[in-house]
């Protein structure tokens, strides 16, 4: 199985290469045709201020703290009506690298050419597109979420493995949308990096090696009027075994490279004033060793009224659910791997008025609900209560 | 007999009152007439192009009115629905929502203007410096 990964992640490496050459070539031949450009780069961009309030079950106190939760600045150059250059910084979390708080992240950084409405091609960094919501899961303006359903939402990242659920990034994609009636098909593919092979720094690897493996995915929807679905599944290779393997007794198998599925399935209905949005996504390794099972399960689905044209109310459910390994030691010895099943419910309620356009107020209150089969791990309830402003700019 | 007149009569009455709207085009548009799913592709970022590769250029009434409000109805998609759509395509980097215009004077000169201009107006505004691509039956204008 592995072996015949190495090969197909080859395959998809040589035409991932050809077809950026391919295209910027072609780009080279096509900027040669254009005009001069008169008119300056656009800049523009959005951010997400909250206020929020948190108890806990646990020990802990329940804190109370203002956040910037996210600031985006966009740049984008039109050089044609064919090709664009687009550039989206994103600062997290009240970012000061002086005060050492939040992150700096290069989000997309891409050059697209639209060869027409059916076929465009985007090389460079890029979110995929995975389900509905991966792609527009930082656009806050676009979402009446404070916390964003929980594959989704970076500031749970310590109880939630956000990149084991969702792809990241790529770096090729081809996508488009087919019309046929009334109903409109889309299409994606693309490839981009396995998450962490061949970065062991204690072996001299200093990055993603992407010689071998890479990650391939893709999305199919549908979508009409009032309703729109997809299903989306990608293929990568992980080294999730880096920080147990010197616990492993099995070293009959080579686990550095083991093969992930992730699988999404993602709908929304309109009727009336009342929207639903629900989204499976279902991760699976191919686990050939008996001491590692990491498959996680998430489910969400969300009910919105539209209580005017600048007001939705809504309510949702998020449930994850994803298998546990405990290193388990006694003393300094080690003892053995345990394996349980960690369960997260989040019933939540929230709504957003956009005050005018390109500004949103939002609200939304939910209450987490955790439990695990392990008792090497322990969990508690928590709540969270808060309010943001969102604005573009 | 004289019911049925009275409501004959009644209903030619409103009907002559109704708001009609033309959905014009800059004159090079190699179109000439185009249906409602054409036009709603186009203010919805889906198409971007004419046939002859001149870039679409859609403009929009900046102010709520019977003129505005017929064209959306026409589309099947409320306003702030249609804004959802191009905030979207803003932040996705697909493409520029519809240019605004604050009056029908002002969206008359623009579409006849620009090459790929696109744009709705009341029917009598209409002039011979832009082509008539559809022209919508909207509901009875306000007193």
């Amino acid at each position: 199985m592995i072996t015949s990964a190495y090969t197909f992640g080859r395959h998809m490496g040589i035409a991932a290469l050809v077809a950026c050459l391919a295209t910027v070539a072609f780009a080279g031949r096509a900027y040669g045709q254009l005009p001069m450009v008169d008119e300056p780069p656009l800049v523009f961009g959005y951010f997400q201020n909250s206020l929020a309030y948190a108890d806990s079950d646990d020990p802990d106190p329940d804190n109370t703290y203002f956040l910037l939760q996210q600031l985006n600045v966009i740049l984008q150059r039109d050089w044609s009506p064919d090709w664009t250059a687009f550039v989206n910084l994103e600062f997290v979390n009240t970012y000061s690298s002086s005060r050492m708080t939040g992150a700096f992240n290069l989000e997309e950084v891409w050059l697209r050419h639209r060869f027409s409405r059916q076929l465009s091609i985007k090389l460079g960094l890029q979110i995929p597109e995975f389900n509905r919501l991966n792609a527009i899961k930082t656009k806050t303006p676009l979402l009446p979420y404070i916390i964003r359903p929980l594959a989704y939402e970076s500031s749970l990242a310590d109880v939630v493995a956000l990149d084991e659920l969702v792809p990241s990034q790529a770096f090729v994609s081809l996508y488009g949308s087919i019309p046929c009636r009334a109903v409109k098909f889309d299409h994606a593919v693309y490839v981009g990096n396995s998450p962490n092979i061949n970065t062991d720094r204690s072996q001299g690897q200093t990055g993603v090696d992407t010689s071998r493996t890479f990650l391939l995915g893709g999305r199919l929807g549908a979508r009409s009027n009032d309703i729109q679905v997809g299903v989306s599944g990608t293929i990568d290779y992980v080294d999730f075994l880096q920080p147990v393997r010197a616990f492993l007794t099995d070293t009959t198998t080579d686990l550095r490279e083991v093969p992930r599925y992730r699988l999404g399935a993602d709908a929304r209905f309109m009727a009336g004033r009342f929207v639903v949005e629900a989204e499976a996504i279902i991760v699976r390794y191919d686990e050939s060793s008996p001491e590692i099972h990491l498959n996680k399960d998430f489910y969400y689905a969300t009910v919105m009224a539209n209580i005017s044209d600048r007001c939705v109310a809504y309510i949702g459910f998020w449930y994850l659910e994803q298998e546990v390994v405990a290193v388990e030691e006694r003393g300094i010895a080690f003892r053995g791997l345990e394996h349980g099943k960690y369960r997260l419910r989040i019933p939540t309620a929230g709504a957003a008025w956009t005050v005018t356009d390109g500004i949103v107020l939002k609200a939304q209150v939910g209450r987490a609900d955790q439990s695990v089969d392990n008792k090497a791990f322990t969990v508690s309830e928590f709540s969270y209560y808060g309010v943001a402003a969102s604005a573009m700019f | 007999m004289r019911a049925v007149c009275t409501i004959v009569l009644l209903l030619l009455a409103a009907s002559a009152s109704a708001q009609q709207v033309a959905i014009i085009a800059n004159r090079s548009v190699p179109a000439d007439s185009l249906s409602q799913r054409e036009v709603l592709d186009i203010y919805s970022g889906d198409v971007r192009t004419w046939k002859n590769g001149v870039p679409v250029v859609p403009f929009d009434l900046s102010q709520d009115g019977v003129v505005r409000d017929t064209f959306y109805e026409y589309l099947g998609k409320k306003s702030s629905r249609m804004k959802s759509i191009w905030m979207k395509n803003l932040l996705m980097g697909e493409c520029q929502p519809p240019r605004t215009v604050d009056n029908e004077i002002k969206l008359l000169d623009q579409v006849s203007a620009t090459p790929g201009g696109i744009g709705y107006l009341s029917l009598q505004s209409v002039n011979d410096s832009v082509k008539v691509l559809t022209v919508i039956a909207g509901s009875p204008a306000p007193d």
